[in-house]
């Protein structure tokens, strides 16, 4: 296993963990997204876009604490034989992905709050509305939210397909430093 | 022609004119006044629990009519009037839904009214007895409430709770009649400065 720590080699535990488990909990979004337009029914629909508000939330905490680690936590640099602008336009995808992650889940938080729902969440758990009820506000925000959303999905697709080529066509480590398989120190 | 023969026909006249105040303004003989009040000098609200969330409302159109003799509240009568379509939760998706067929059907019932019958005082509150109309159905519904003289006017403040299955409102859908999804009790507040 990897140390929690990053190194100069690879990605460490921590590091690992926020990535994928952010991954994972954005693809649950999405789903719960579809499924809340299928559903039929406005209690249906309703629960499960508290399930989805909340598990956004989560992915708000989640991504304070991602990059709050990474100011503490420098990432691996790149591999020496790729291009300046690769380098340049990988670290700037990077950023956008941080961007999106952490606009994705204020927006949605806005949009809720400008809907008047800001009070209806998981169990226990209430967040503050962040804004009053507004009728033009919610259509904004709303709009707002689906187009962070596609935008989301497309980098991310586009992310998605370099580390591929990484790992495929150039057979470098990047994905495998991402990766929590073992790796010797000596690379 | 010499001025009396004109007035004097008009003492007898002059003198019912002078009766008919003193009637009017005298303690001895009763009188009925009628107070009112509105979304714009109260407020009416409503609050109830959706998915165990609270949620309140309030209803943007409404009068009040408070009739009572010789200002006495116990004497009275109270007939309050609601338009149903002017329920506010703060939620478009909501307050779209209540308007609908499920909820106040307003197409159909655009108003809800609440009639007192007797009204009685213990202590410092009052209790009316009264008939509730939703959606056609009349339920006998308590009110209870306090009032405080402020100058001409009279500050009441006060509430009662419904059940809303009892109206029908909030059915037509197994969800929506679950009293674990909507709850059944909802509460009522409102808060008026009646003025003559
Ligand atoms: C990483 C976080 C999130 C992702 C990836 C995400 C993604 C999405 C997507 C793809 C949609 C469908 C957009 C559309 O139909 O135009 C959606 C809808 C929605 N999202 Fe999010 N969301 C996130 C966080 C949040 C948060 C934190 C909230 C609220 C606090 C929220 C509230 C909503 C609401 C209310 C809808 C509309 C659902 C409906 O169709 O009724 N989202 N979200
Ligand atoms: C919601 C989807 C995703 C988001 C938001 C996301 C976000 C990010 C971010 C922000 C970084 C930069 C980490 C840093 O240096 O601080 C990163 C790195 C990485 N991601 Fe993703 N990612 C997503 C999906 C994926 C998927 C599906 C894969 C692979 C199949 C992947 C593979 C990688 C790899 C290999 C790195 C390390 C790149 C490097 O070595 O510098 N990511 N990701």
């Amino acid at each position: 296993m990897p140390p929690l720590r990053n190194t100069p080699a690879q990605y460490g535990l921590v590091s690992q963990f926020f990535h994928w488990a952010i991954v994972v909990l954005v693809l649950f979004q999405f789903t719960w997204a579809w499924r809340i337009d299928q559903a039929d029914g406005f209690r249906a629909q309703l629960e499960l876009t508290t399930q989805h508000k909340t598990v956004g939330m989560l992915v708000l905490g989640l991504v304070v604490l991602r990059l709050l680690w990474r100011v503490f936590n420098r990432p691996p640099p790149l591999p020496g034989n790729m291009k300046g602008w690769e380098q340049k336009l990988a670290g700037f995808t990077h950023w956008l992905l941080y961007g999106l992650i952490l606009a994705m889940p204020v927006s949605g938080w806005l949009y809720t709050s400008a809907a008047g729902y800001a009070d209806q969440w998981w169990g226990p758990v209430n967040f503050p509305a962040l804004i009053e009820p507004s009728d033009s506000l919610q259509d904004l925000f709303g709009a707002v939210h689906g187009w962070l959303a596609l935008t989301l999905g497309l980098v991310a697709l586009v992310h998605l397909l370099a580390a591929l080529r990484h790992h495929f066509l150039l057979g470098d480590d990047v994905l495998k430093r991402m990766l929590p398989i073992w790796k010797r120190n000596s690379q | 022609m010499k001025s009396g023969a004109i007035a004097k026909p008009l003492v007898p006249a002059l003198m019912l004119v002078w009766l008919a105040a003193i009637a009017g303004s005298g303690p001895l003989v009763a009188a009925e006044n009628c107070y009112r009040a509105d979304h714009d000098s109260g407020s009416l609200e409503f609050s109830g629990v959706q998915e165990s969330s609270s949620f309140t409302g309030r209803f943007e159109s409404f009068v009040v009519e408070y009739c009572m003799t010789d200002g006495d509240p116990e004497t009275g009568t109270i007939d309050v009037r609601v338009e149903t379509g002017s329920a506010n939760t703060r939620n478009r998706d909501r307050d779209g839904a209540l308007r609908q067929e499920e909820f106040f059907y307003v197409d159909s019932y655009p108003e809800a009214r609440w009639t007192s019958s007797e009204i009685t005082r213990y202590g410092d509150e009052f209790q009316a007895e009264g008939v509730l109309e939703i959606r056609g159905i009349d339920r006998d519904t308590p009110v209870s409430f306090v009032l405080e003289a402020d100058g001409d006017d009279w500050k009441m403040t006060g509430g009662s709770k419904v059940r809303r299955l009892d109206f029908n409102v909030g059915t037509g859908d197994e969800d929506l009649e679950d009293t674990e999804f909507i709850r059944n009790e909802v509460e009522i507040a409102f808060e008026l400065r009646l003025a003559r």
